[in-house]
């Protein structure tokens, strides 16, 4: 139930966050598997789609920590102009693009709200804010977005 | 102050249903305008945020091979326990179903109506479309239905619960928008609930005519009355 229920949502999540389509997949799996293992620790299946978001989000934040640790070999490393790869990606669509462009303090809250259907309570508990900060943060969002929008080319947004 | 307060929340959280805003907006075609503009942008959002690439079959094999995992150790006589064994049971039994009928229909009319409350709630009559009686009955014809008055109903449309075409009606209900889904009885829902409910949404289905009367509207939100008024106005056509 509760894969069939939230599994198309947190994918969708996992993709925004991460714009990674393979990422994604490894950290929405990693997910249910947790939550599999630990489903004891659910006390309230109404409560379960805040609960799945909050191991997606521990899972992404590992995902850096990870990263930070691995050393690479620096003749491996190829130099990204960033601007190219979010315009490859996103095949030109202002929205998208615009969405891209949001600093992930913004771009967080937005999906919480917007595609998961959290409340701004909601949203503050799981990011760990106060209300304010939240609806703050959406605002901004928000209005980045729509000057964005309506600017002929995306603006470098506001971090 | 206060006043800019309203307008700041139309943008943050044009959702919000506290009773001060919802006066406001009512009171302020301004600050509905704004409202209703950020709802419809909400709306653009959600779209894109769908526009996210399929998870491939090796993903969804891996998803559902999850179950075969071992869980962790726990004591299956407290009450937690309990739970527990009922969530991991629900867990493997729904999971590996949602792999297997992907083809299929959603047995469980319930969630599908929560789930279309849930992402359809931001945009269904977000904007009061007046559709007229004559335009609504032409489209409820083929639910072998009609209404005898449209006057509340802001918005209509056709909504797919996993391939059965089934009517999306957004009546407006003093301050609230009700969701009504009309879906043909043509196919055998293993789970017909006839009350449900999650952590934001509460509805009802009736079978009526030839089609289950679905109402979805937020938990606080008493429809009883609503729902005596519509049975009034429909007619079915056995």
């Amino acid at each position: 139930m509760l894969v069939r229920q939230y599994h198309g949502d947190l994918f969708r999540y996992g993709y925004w966050l991460t714009h990674d389509k393979q990422v994604t997949e490894d950290l929405v799996q990693e997910t249910f598997l947790r939550a599999w293992r630990a489903i004891d620790q659910l006390a309230d299946i109404n409560a379960a789609k805040a609960w799945l978001i909050t191991i997606l989000r521990r899972e992404n934040a590992r995902r850096f920590e990870r990263k930070q640790l691995s050393l690479v070999d620096i003749d491996d490393c190829s130099i990204e102009d960033e601007n190219a790869n979010i315009e490859s990606a996103i095949d030109n669509d202002m929205l998208n693009q615009a969405i891209t462009m949001l600093s992930e303090q913004y771009r967080e809250p937005l999906l919480l709200q917007v595609l998961m259907g959290f409340s701004g309570d909601e949203i503050a508990k799981q990011l760990g804010l106060n209300k304010n900060t939240v609806m703050t943060r959406l605002f901004r969002a928000k209005k980045q977005l729509a000057q964005m929008l309506t600017s002929d080319q995306p603006a470098k947004a506001e971090r | 102050m206060k006043q800019q307060h309203h307008y700041d929340m139309a943008i943050s959280d044009p959702y919000c249903q506290e009773p001060d805003f919802l006066q406001a907006v009512a009171s302020d075609t301004a600050l509905a305008n704004l409202r209703d503009q950020q709802l419809n942008q909400d709306q653009q959002l959600l779209e894109a945020f769908g526009r996210a690439p399929e998870p491939s079959s090796e993903h969804l094999d891996a998803i559902m091979s999850i179950s075969d995992q071992p869980t962790t150790a726990r004591k299956f006589w407290s009450p937690s326990g309990y739970f527990a064994l009922a969530a991991s049971v629900i867990l493997s039994v729904f999971g590996a179903q949602f792999m297997m009928q992907s083809n299929t229909y959603n047995q469980d009319l319930a969630l599908h109506a929560l789930s279309h409350a849930a992402h359809g709630h931001s945009y269904a009559g977000v904007t009061n479309t007046h559709p007229s009686l004559d335009k609504l009955n032409l489209h409820l014809a083929s639910y072998n239905t009609s209404l005898t008055q449209a006057n509340d109903v802001i918005w209509n449309k056709d909504c797919d619960f996993e391939g059965i075409t089934s009517a999306h009606l957004v009546y407006q209900h003093q301050e609230s928008r009700i969701n009504v889904y009309l879906v043909p009885d043509s196919y055998d829902f293993k789970q017909v609930e006839l009350a449900f409910s999650n952590e934001k949404y509460a509805g009802t289905i009736k079978k009526l005519g030839t089609n289950y009367l679905i109402v979805v509207a937020q938990k606080n939100i008493d429809t009883t009355p609503f729902k005596q008024q519509l049975e009034q106005q429909m007619l079915w056509q056995i």
